[in-house]
């Protein structure tokens, strides 16, 4: 795990909200869990299939997974796993590899990296060669996970301002 | 939640209160607590618990009766979190899972300095300048150390605690200064007004006294230096105040809607009427001199609540001790409750026997708050000899006083003006 110091601040409004300020509107945050629990046994990957449901109606080409894995080895390949098996083909980003870890701010600088990456439509470059795999198309949809390296887990689904 | 029983002024879900748990530095369990609170008696003795030669202040409310694993902030807090817990739940009659979420109030922690010394015994020698670092991470390289990590994560003290007690989801662990166990509270309060959840456990929990917090309170001169006697150091609203009593303590307090808690025949002992919290950002450390956001705390609590000013009977001050705290707290009540405060509305100080408990304070003062409507009796503020002048209050002196109160109102101003009230009732209208 190497540590990075990073700020994230998330503006969060109700679309109604935004749109009577006229203000931009980077993304939409459809989905959002946490939870946590004893990782042994299958639960963990339990769990990443389980929480925020939402994501399970995505389609893998037009999505992107913007990962918060902390680097501890086992743990994010148990995660890459777990994410090939919920979604598919979706190309997936390990950010920590560009910032670092985090800690607590890993998860909101991952919600501010997707909704960036949506919003300008961007083909997002690969962070991580030997894991990670090319972005076809821009994406429409983004999952944002954020597993701890001691304890918990997390999920977020955004999607392009309809 | 058609039934109007049930509902608020709002028409939202009335949240009582079921169990209740508390520790402090007078002992453990309400029961105890509640006997040496009415009976006037001081928790506060000198620190044994390191060595605090050449430092001004020397005592404390340290909790040191209960058992830990290994001597951190971490390790203390989690088991006076569990021990007020397993009361609360007790009392609530409620086994197994709780099925519910956790709030919980827990003290920013980092590594004690015992630990630090000991990482530097066993760090390789220095071979240059300002390596200190390196060898740390060289140390730790060396041998992996568990407790060590444990003992600077605050999260695990609500890991534990969802374990034990079986909470349901992600337990929320928040801080907000000194107001911290009234924003635990509010934020239980708040899932269930949502229909998010039907009970919530909310915790508030600090075991942090150490010698770098006493010194960090001492350098910011907001700790009395009263060593001698210990008893006498905590006198809010007293002419002679000079700071406050750090302190230990924990709390748990079961909210459940008053639906679900008749619908399973529990026993009522109050209700989490009203909520109120405003930041004050005049400055890091002072209040805003005019008050005002201290007085939209306890008017957004009694608005939030459906309550006029009137009907509180009795106010559980913040009342640290410190020269400011009191006089800002003073001139807020003041303008919310008029003259009616001089002599129609007690208004006592709990930290006066148990210090200032920080993280734990708004929640262990909650429970006092119910449990004042319980018995009705108005625990003293003590060590109340010298009056200030300038504050005209009724802090119940010295001796406890029967009343019967049917509406109490309870402050957490924090550092960094993190402003919170609860106004609590014996009935649910």
């Amino acid at each position: 795990m190497i540590l990075g110091t990073v700020g994230a601040f998330l503006v969060l409004e109700s679309r109604e909200h935004a749109e009577a300020r006229g203000a931009h509107i980077y993304s939409v945050l459809d989905a959002v869990e946490g939870d946590r629990g004893n990782r042994d046994d299958g639960r963990f990957e339990a769990r990443m299939a389980r929480i925020a449901p939402e994501a399970d109606a995505l389609d893998p080409t037009q999505t992107i997974v913007f990962s918060g894995a902390s680097g501890m080895a086992e743990l994010s390949k148990r995660e890459k796993t777990a994410l090939e098996t919920r979604f598919g083909a979706a190309p997936v980003r390990g950010y920590a590899g560009s910032i670092g870890h985090s800690l607590e701010a890993q998860f909101p600088v991952g919600l501010a990296l997707a909704a960036l990456s949506i919003d300008s439509g961007a083909i997002v470059p690969v962070f991580d060669a030997e894991h990670e795999a090319k972005q076809a198309q821009p994406a429409t949809h983004a999952v944002v996970t954020t597993v701890g390296y001691v304890r918990g887990e997390g999920l977020a689904v955004l999607s392009a301002n309809a | 939640m058609s039934d109007n029983r049930f509902t608020d002024h709002l028409g939202r879900p009335i949240i009582a209160v079921t169990g209740m748990g508390v520790i402090t530095s007078l002992g453990q369990g309400l029961a105890d607590n509640w006997s040496a609170l009415t009976s006037g008696t001081s928790g506060i003795h000198k620190i044994k618990r390191f060595d605090t030669e050449g430092m001004s202040t020397r005592i404390a409310g340290t909790v040191d009766f209960l058992e830990v694993p290994a001597p951190n902030s971490v390790e203390r807090s989690y088991a006076m979190a569990r021990e007020t817990t397993i009361e609360a739940l007790a009392q609530a009659g409620i086994d197994g899972d709780f099925n519910g979420p956790l709030f919980l109030a827990a003290p920013p922690v980092e590594p004690e300095w015992h630990d630090r010394f000991a990482l530097a015994d066993r760090a390789p020698p220095a071979s240059e300048p300002g390596d200190a670092y390196v060898r740390f991470l060289a140390a730790m390289r060396t041998k992996p150390d568990p407790v060590f990590l444990e003992a600077v994560q605050f999260g695990s003290i609500s890991e534990r605690l969802a374990d034990r007690f079986g909470t349901r989801g992600l337990p929320v662990t928040l801080s907000t200064a000194c107001a911290s166990g009234a924003t635990a509270i509010q934020l239980g309060v708040e899932a269930i007004r949502q229909g998010r959840t039907t009970r919530a456990l909310t915790v508030a929990t600090d075991g942090s006294i150490s010698p770098e917090s006493v010194v960090r309170f001492a350098l910011l001169s907001a700790l009395s230096t009263h060593n001698d006697p210990p008893k006498k150091a905590s006198k809010p609203f007293s002419k002679e105040r000079d700071g406050f009593v750090i302190a230990e303590g924990a709390a748990t307090l079961v909210l459940e809607s008053l639906e679900s808690a008749i619908a399973r025949g529990a026993k009522v002992l109050g209700i989490m009427k009203g909520c109120g919290e405003k930041a004050d950002h005049f400055h890091r450390t002072r209040s805003s001199p005019d008050g005002g956001p201290a007085i939209a705390t306890m008017k957004a609590a009694l608005a939030d609540a459906g309550l006029s000013e009137e009907q509180v009977g009795y106010i559980n001050a913040h009342g640290t001790s410190t020269p400011e705290n009191d006089k800002m707290e003073y001139g807020a009540m003041l303008s919310v409750f008029g003259d009616r405060l001089k002599d129609g509305i007690p208004c006592s100080s709990n930290k006066s026997m148990i210090g200032h408990t920080l993280t734990a304070a708004g929640a262990v003062e909650a429970v006092f708050s119910i449990q004042t409507m319980l018995t009705g009796t108005l625990p003293p503020t003590i060590n109340y000899t010298n009056p200030d002048p300038a504050i005209v209050l009724d802090v119940v002196p010295n001796v406890k006083r029967d009343a019967d109160v049917s509406a109490v109102a309870s402050n957490s101003f924090g550092f960094g003006g993190q402003n919170a009230s609860l106004v609590m009732t014996r009935e649910p209208v």
